[in-house]
């Protein structure tokens, strides 16, 4: 499985990037494996969105991808909370 | 002995040549001639404009054929490619290269697969001739990219490029597309969308360019293809006019068709802005007057005006592409800049005559929101490089960086939920076409979603190797090694010499 | 050699990462993509890549191996094209202004355009069903030996209609009328006009060459374009000789590649139609990420059992013995006119001398019974 993320306060970010995930991670588990991957500050607090169709939905960052409601190919956005 | 008039002389020698079959079901010869709901009378009345016989194609094509090889082996034997004014251009060269020459060879079969379902004489002669016609623009292009693949990068693993390379699923995608459509559809795809309304552009600025910055052998590669397409235009218009005058339950079938293909020619003729305004040093014209002219004038004020009689209309979000030309150029290149690490053609450090040229050209748009970006380079060449693989548009295949014209700080990309799945796109043009066709395209080939799912191996070098390029091929031009050859091979031949006069 | 400074030499000596021996090469191999075909036909085999192996029954090693012995790619073919379009053309000329037909015999005339005409519609349904090769061929050295072959056979449909319009009578657009209803109606064409309307059908595209090209089209372009060049001459034609000289040459050709491709399709002792792949550089390629989930898994489909050379067998079974049929019952044209030609000798020494040979050099051992 991978989702698409976009960090939007960082200028790098025209669009979504693809990153690998599993189902079973927590939204707090990706988060940190992006701020690892793309030198994101450690310091500082991130909310995670779900962009959908339908509005967007805020990812629960304690609970797993699946818990969430996250799919194959979903495009989420990381916001400086 | 009786001489008979042009006309008469070419109906007799491409009509009636095909004959009712008496042993065999007329639909198993033509299993596809009903499947898309055209519905065909009488096209025996069909005129061919072009009347171009056996004879008269062989020995235009081959007298053409004859300047066009001379002209490129005196630039090969004279080391033309080092005296353009700059070797940046021919990063242009290779993105045409690569995507366009592979288009031109998609281009030959499908126009047989046409010529084979339509069972229409005069159509059938004419696509049959445009089959030939794209072997050859195939050829003559592969040509030189032969000769220039010996002096630079890029362009040796062009099979493999075509095949797997994320740039280059943005024109196949698009010929693959019409490969898998119905016969009638594909030709108003290409024999009018593609032809007639866009090959001018395609074609005229660039061959411009390339003269003004003295590629004489690209500029002849240029016309020689464009004295081709007055033909294939011609065609083009009689196709559309004939299924329009056949029958009115083909209008909004046809209508449907121009909708889908006017955008999706147009999405694929972003790479050729920047090769308009960005690549040559010395520019012959800007995107978006080449815009105003081509498509603007000649195509929605005037074609359209005249289709209006038939109860055709423009086409669906054709406004979006007015008001995108003061953009499109700019946010092309951006992404190609954003993405030049990972690409068989360099982007490049804007220099200082080029903000000057784009900040005149673009007074509304290139300072405000593009200069900025290319800016960042000038310390440093990666410092606009994305930092991943980028969600692409699942219809035109580009990266989803299009800004938003009506709001261009915002992007511009629509989100879909289909099956399951949310699936992304570059702007309501392309997601319009997806709408009408979902099943078809949620089959595409979306390299980031291959790469990713591992298809090519785990690391990036296995990456690397489907491409069939080294990252030493990517990156930016005025770095590279592509640029310092040229230079010292133009110092060799002593190009750059000033000589005083006293 | 001349001295060359090293900054000035190339960077690579060979233009791609295959090696080419000629500009033929250059513009011809590897010019096909054979992986990630984006979409599926919507309408025709819906469950094929747009380049699928499985347009044929005949497997391959290499698609891109092949190579045309003549070499032809669309400068080459267009130059020489050029030529003969202009010798014939001269021919046409120079018996007008001679008034060469005034000096030929009617009965030859009668029956020239009782025979040529009509068989304008033969070479015109063999190109239309080479262009159906030319999309559907794997690989482009194979379906750009069609494509120009397609073309000659328009190209000598025309120069037929044009020898019937302007050169050897006065009749204007009714000779080619006539010509149209005795292909149509006329029991002498019936299983010519029969067999062709099958190569319209016929969907695999290998097939379709061995149905053309090893089959009917040896049989009766030699008495078109070779055998009745004497009989012709014994009227007092020269016009007809002189063009079939000129057709003899693009069938030669047309013959000559077709003969190369199946030599090496016969001597391939591939089994799986996967197999080219390999040739291509992905034989560690595990497959399109898509199959299985947006696109079904094309190796689910059952390989072909047969070899290559019993597959060739089956089709020369399959079409040689109707093409010899729908020649030799051509025969009623000639008596008709009285024209002493045996149409069936003419077959007879056209399978000893060219066609039996040329199969047993794919190893095909075949003879017909009569």
């Amino acid at each position: 499985m991978f989702v698409w993320v976009r960090v939007t306060f960082d200028d790098r970010f025209l669009c979504h990037q693809g990153v690998r995930a599993q189902p079973d991670m927590t939204g707090k588990q990706l988060l940190d494996t992006v701020i690892g991957m793309w030198g994101l500050p450690g310091d500082r607090r991130y909310r995670l969105v779900r962009v959908h169709p339908a509005g967007s939905r805020e990812v629960d960052l304690e609970r797993t991808l699946g818990e969430n409601g996250v799919r194959d190919g979903d495009p989420l956005d990381i916001h400086a909370a | 002995m009786a001489k008979l008039t042009a006309g008469t002389r070419y109906k007799a020698l491409t009509r009636d040549l095909m004959w009712d079959p008496k042993d065999v079901d007329f639909k198993k010869i033509y299993p596809l001639v009903e499947a898309e709901g055209i519905r065909i009378k009488d096209p025996k009345r069909w005129e061919d404009p072009f009347r171009m016989t056996f004879n008269q194609y062989v020995k235009i094509q081959a007298e053409k054929e004859h300047l066009h090889h001379a002209i490129r082996s005196a630039f090969e034997a004279n080391h033309g490619h080092a005296r353009i004014v700059d070797s940046r251009w021919f990063e242009g060269v290779k993105a045409f290269a690569v995507a366009i020459q592979p288009a031109e060879y998609s281009a030959h079969r499908l126009m047989a697969y046409i010529g084979r379902n339509i069972p229409i004489e005069a159509i059938r002669f004419a696509t049959f001739n445009q089959a030939l016609d794209e072997l050859r623009h195939a050829q003559i292009e592969i040509k030189h990219y032969a000769h220039m693949s010996k002096y630079y990068d890029g362009l040796h693993a062009y099979a493999k490029t075509n095949e797997n390379l994320w740039f280059n699923t943005v024109p196949k995608s698009f010929f693959d597309d019409a490969l898998t459509a119905g016969p009638f559809e594909a030709l108003i795809a290409i024999s009018f969308s593609f032809e007639y309304v866009f090959t001018n552009i395609l074609f005229l600025p660039f061959a411009a360019s390339a003269a003004a910055v003295g590629d004489e052998h690209f500029a002849s590669v240029g016309k020689s293809v464009q004295s081709d397409e007055a033909r294939h235009m011609a065609l083009g218009m009689a196709a559309l006019k004939m299924l329009l005058e056949e029958d009115d339950r083909n209008i909004p079938i046809v209508q449907r068709w121009l909708d889908k293909w006017y955008w999706r020619c147009y999405r694929i003729f972003s790479v050729i802005a920047t090769l308009v305004d960005y690549y040559p040093r010395v520019r012959a014209i800007s995107w978006k007057r080449a815009f105003e002219m081509y498509v603007e004038d000649q195509v929605l004020n005037g074609l359209f005006k005249d289709l209006f009689k038939y109860g055709i209309r423009p086409p669906r979000n054709f406004e979006d592409t007015i008001k995108e030309k003061e953009h499109y150029s700019h946010a092309t290149m951006r992404i190609l800049d954003h993405y030049k690490h990972a690409n068989y053609f360099r982007g490049f450090r804007l220099q200082p005559d080029d903000y000057e040229w784009l900040s005149r050209e673009y007074p509304n748009t290139f300072e405000r929101y593009y200069a900025p970006f290319f800016r960042k380079m000038d310390d440093h060449v990666m410092a606009v490089a994305a930092p991943g693989l980028p969600a692409v548009c699942a219809v035109c295949q580009i990266p989803c960086e299009f800004p938003n014209p009506d709001r261009p700080e915002q992007m511009w990309t629509q989100y879909v939920e289909y099956n399951g799945k949310t699936h992304m796109f570059c702007s309501p043009g392309c997601r319009d076409i997806f709408l009408e066709e979902p099943e078809k395209y949620i089959q595409w080939w979306w390299p980031a979603e291959s790469y990713l799912s591992g298809e090519f191996g785990p690391t990036l070098e296995d990456m690397f190797e489907y491409f069939g390029f080294t990252p030493e091929e990517a990156n930016e031009h005025y770095s590279s090694r592509d640029y310092h050859r040229w230079i010292r091979y133009r110092e060799e031949l002593g190009l750059d010499k000033t000589f005083q006069v006293v | 050699m001349a001295f060359q400074p090293k900054t000035l030499e190339p960077v690579r000596q060979q233009p791609w990462d295959w090696p080419t021996k000629n500009e033929y090469e250059e513009v011809t191999v590897r010019e096909q993509p054979y992986l990630h075909g984006h979409y599926r036909h919507k309408y025709y085999k819906t469950d094929y890549d747009i380049y699928d192996p499985r347009y044929t029954r005949i497997r391959v090693k290499d698609w891109d191996a092949f190579r045309d012995p003549k070499r032809l790619w669309y400068e080459t073919y267009t130059m020489s094209r050029k030529r003969m379009a202009e010798e014939v053309e001269g021919i046409f000329d120079r018996a007008h202004k001679l008034g060469l037909y005034g000096r030929v015999a009617e009965v030859w005339k009668n029956f020239s355009m009782d025979f040529y005409t009509p068989l304008r519609h033969y070479e015109y349904a063999g190109a239309v069903q080479l262009q159906h090769v030319v999309r559907y061929a794997m690989g482009c050295p194979i379906e750009q030996a069609a494509t120009y072959t397609a073309f000659d056979k328009q190209g000598r449909a025309q120069w037929l209609s044009t020898w019937a319009l302007e050169v050897v009578g006065d009749e204007g657009l009714a000779v080619l009328q006539r010509g149209k209803d005795l292909w149509v109606n006329d029991g002498a064409y019936a299983k010519l006009r029969r067999y062709m309307e099958h190569v319209l059908t016929t969907e695999d595209w290998a097939e379709v060459l061995v149905a053309l090209h090893v089959a009917i089209e040896p049989l009766i372009d030699r008495v078109l374009y070779e055998e009745l060049n004497q009989v012709a001459l014994g009227y007092g034609d020269v016009v007809i000789p002189e063009m079939a000289l000129i057709c003899a040459e693009q069938v030669a050709w047309q013959e000559q590649w077709t003969e190369a491709l199946f030599k090496m399709v016969a001597g391939d002792p591939t089994l799986s139609r996967w197999e080219y792949l390999k040739a291509l550089g992905y034989e560690r390629w595990p497959g399109d990420y898509r199959w299985g989930k947006t696109l079904t898994d094309p190796r689910t489909t059952p390989e072909e059992e047969k070899t290559n050379r019993e597959i060739l067998e089956e089709w020369v079974h399959r079409w040689l013995p109707p093409a010899v049929e729908a020649v030799v019952s051509l025969q009623p044209v000639f008596d008709r006119h009285g024209i002493a030609f045996s149409v069936e000798q003419s077959v007879e020494r056209t399978l000893q001398r060219v066609v039996y040979p040329r199969l047993q050099g794919m190893g095909i051992l075949f003879q017909l019974t009569s």
